[in-house]
């Protein structure tokens, strides 16, 4: 992950605000040195570094977030995959729910909560801020991954602004969360040729220029999906959101038209 | 120089090496898996259930705590197979473990761990191991007449980092250390929330619950929850606890109705004799030529530039160390130790290039050359828990941080709150 993340917390009661505050910080470093890619310490290393040569055995929540993995991927019909970054391939990765176990089937392949890790740990900080009753807050992880617990105290909902990823000096709009979880991906920015994002399918960068937002119950399911649907490419996401009928996620896609950037929300074009 | 060597891969694969070969026999045994309990289920204590729930040879049976939300908190790190308890003895009684982990407040560790070893368990006690230097004397004499297997969690001596920065010291990388200088600054209050509001009735009662660690009765404060970790490694470095401190301290900045210290500064000293691997020429170390190194230790909560982070300054080579990086760098001025020279291709790693070479650098920090870097190989609370495992195992007393040296971390940091407290030069009891 290794971004920076924020919190806003709003009440009354100053010193409790900021107890919470540190103890949403502390949960947000707690899954950061679980999940680090790059860490050795890190749970996701040791996994990287073993589980090739034997079932490595792990803690409830890492099998917990391995299989939520797994499943996703099959949600989103392999655009979600933790092994796209390595050389292997997802199918060997095989975990055991019995012993808790994950194994390699094949040297080559190696895990990485990367496009994970910001939505969890937003969603697990915004528990423990709602488990010590502060109503209002908002939460982001290096801007891209938002989380709003309520609404702002005054009861309008928080209003999270959009800058236009053709010309980060402009803003193209904005959205409205409350108790909800937003996510941007793109392949950006003007300067870069390709994405950091693969198309799993083909197993390549992408490099089509193209931006894609989305609203969702959790920053997990946000974080997931932006990322998902990126890959897909706008006409696939389209039809991955109709076939996911009464979804719950909202999505923008952002894209330049004539020079001019257009936010268009594919929910509303398929009638969601 | 009389440990020489020949590069730094060599080096740092002997230095791991031995930890590999250790587990390597632990795991040929294939025993059974130790069942373990753990008391204490809060933050901490939920970290070490964690990552004894990733240890083959490790079972958890139960896990206990009087304070609901950490119970069900620790108990869904522990799994289904481990029994929740809310009454300690209840647990001991009931689960017969073969190892119990006592992570609770400071206050509790001493009765605690004699209800244990009482029990025939042996046991894993967090950091630091009493409240005070009687409970420590008694515990420490109790582990040994019952022959338990203790291991204090003081996990720096179970962490890459260190242990290689040991070795570095004992082949006399940093020549003579001369000083040394620990802090552990923090910007934040050190308050946990509490659940209810400041000033309704159960307010009180749950405050020093979850905030124990600000209260004298339950805390020893800063010297016993942070500094002990820092101190640990003096001592270890050092070869010695320390002889006198001097201290200052107070509450200045978080006026909150704590007790405990919001700041500390104690400055110890260490009367070393010198390793005979430190012998230079021309000069004799020896037993006669005993020298005093001063340590400078802070704690404060106003401030965090530098962290936690420990100085270790000799006068051929500095460590620097943070939880995750070691760097070593070497001083300029001494004299040629002979292993920098060897036309060893990676030997910029270790040496510090010319004189020449470095008046015309424009690095502000030039004169201390490249670092050599030490990195961690793994979690050091999880290598902790291997490490102890190992012993109980094989029943080995000799733990990477037993009893005796609880008692010498106990004394060494509780020295530090008294001399704070009296304004006296504060002596080293006699354990």
């Amino acid at each position: 992950m290794a971004s920076l993340f924020e919190v806003w917390l709003t009440g009354e009661d100053e010193e409790h605000l900021t107890a919470v505050g540190e103890a949403a910080l502390d949960e947000i470093s707690r899954i950061e040195r679980l999940f680090s890619f790059f860490d050795p310490a890190s749970e996701v290393s040791r996994i990287n570094r073993e589980a090739a040569d034997r079932p490595v055995k792990v803690d409830v929540e890492m099998f917990g977030v391995l299989s939520d993995c797994l499943r996703r991927r099959g949600e989103t019909g392999g655009y979600f995959d933790i092994t796209i970054q390595s050389d292997g391939n997802i199918e060997d990765v095989v975990l055991d729910a019995t012993a808790r176990t994950v194994h390699f089937m094949s040297a080559n392949v190696e895990v990485n909560l990367g496009g994970y890790g910001k939505g969890y740990a937003l969603d697990a900080a915004g528990g423990v801020i709602r488990e010590q009753a502060v109503a209002s807050a908002l939460l982001h992880g290096g801007t891209s991954s938002i989380l709003a617990v309520g609404a702002q105290d005054d009861g309008t909902p928080w209003k999270i602004g959009l800058r236009d990823p053709y010309d980060e000096s402009q803003s193209v709009g904005s959205v409205d969360l409350v108790d909800a979880g937003f996510s941007t991906s793109g392949v950006f920015h003007a300067s870069q040729a390709e994405s950091d994002i693969m198309n799993p399918q083909q197993r390549q960068r992408l490099t089509e220029q193209a931006a894609c937002a989305v609203i969702a119950p959790t920053a997990l399911d946000a974080e997931v999906w932006s990322t998902a649907f990126l890959a897909m490419g706008e006409s696939q996401a389209r039809g991955a959101l109709l076939q996911r009928n009464a979804s719950p996620l909202r999505v923008a896609w952002l894209s330049q038209d004539d020079g001019r950037t257009r936010i268009t929300w594919l929910n509303e074009e398929i009638g969601q | 120089m009389t440990y020489k060597p020949s590069n730094r891969r060599e080096f740092l694969a002997g230095a791991s090496g031995a930890a590999l070969a250790a587990a390597a026999a632990g795991a040929a045994e294939s025993q059974p898996p130790v069942r373990v309990a753990v008391v204490g289920t809060g933050a901490r204590g939920s970290d070490l259930i964690r990552n004894l729930s990733t240890i083959e040879s490790a079972e958890i049976v139960a896990v206990c705590d009087d304070y609901e939300p950490h119970l069900l908190h620790g108990h869904k790190f522990a799994g289904a197979q481990a029994k929740a308890f809310d009454n300690y003895s209840k647990m001991l009684k009931e689960m017969k473990p073969q190892a119990v982990v006592v992570a609770t407040p400071l206050y509790l560790h001493h009765p605690m761990c004699l209800e244990a070893i009482d029990a025939g368990c042996h046991v894993f006690c967090e950091k630091t191991m009493c409240y005070s230097i009687d409970e420590a004397r008694e515990l420490a004499d109790v582990v040994k007449k019952r022959g338990a297997v203790f291991q204090v969690g003081l996990q720096r001596r179970a962490n890459a980092i260190y242990k290689q920065a040991q070795a570095m010291v004992q082949a006399g990388y940093l020549g003579r250390i001369t000083a040394i200088n620990c802090q552990w600054h923090r910007n934040n209050n050190w308050r946990r929330p509490v659940p209810v509001k400041r000033g309704e009735p159960k307010w009180s009662a749950l405050e020093h619950r979850l905030n124990w660690r600000l209260y004298w009765d339950y805390s020893q404060g800063l010297m016993t929850e942070l500094a002990s970790h820092q101190m640990d490694i003096v001592n270890w470095l050092l070869g010695t606890p320390p002889k006198c401190v001097i201290g200052a301290g107070g509450i200045d900045y978080w006026r909150d109705g704590r007790e405990v210290f919001d700041n500390i500064w104690c400055t110890y000293e260490y009367e070393v004799a010198p390793p005979k691997s430190n012998a230079v020429a021309g000069r004799t170390l020896d037993e006669e030529n005993r020298y005093t190194v001063r340590v400078a230790y802070s704690s404060i909560q106003s401030n965090a530039y530098q962290g936690a982070s420990e100085l270790i300054m000799g006068d051929r080579g500095t460590l620097f160390f943070t939880q995750q990086k070691g760097l070593f760098y070497r001083e300029l001025g001494v004299e040629d130790p002979g292993w920098s020279k060897d036309g060893r291709l990676d030997r910029d790693a270790t040496i510090v290039t010319s004189g020449k070479t470095l008046k015309m650098s424009n690095d502000p920090w030039a004169h201390r050359g490249k670092p050599l870097e030490i990195d961690i190989t793994g979690d050091d609370t999880r290598e902790e828990l291997l490490a102890f495992l190992d012993c109980v195992q094989r029943e080995d007393p000799a733990t990477i941080s037993d009893a005796q040296n609880g008692l010498a971390n106990t004394a060494t940091v509780l020295i530090g709150n008294e001399a704070t407290h009296s304004r006296q030069v504060t002596p080293f009891p006699t354990l």
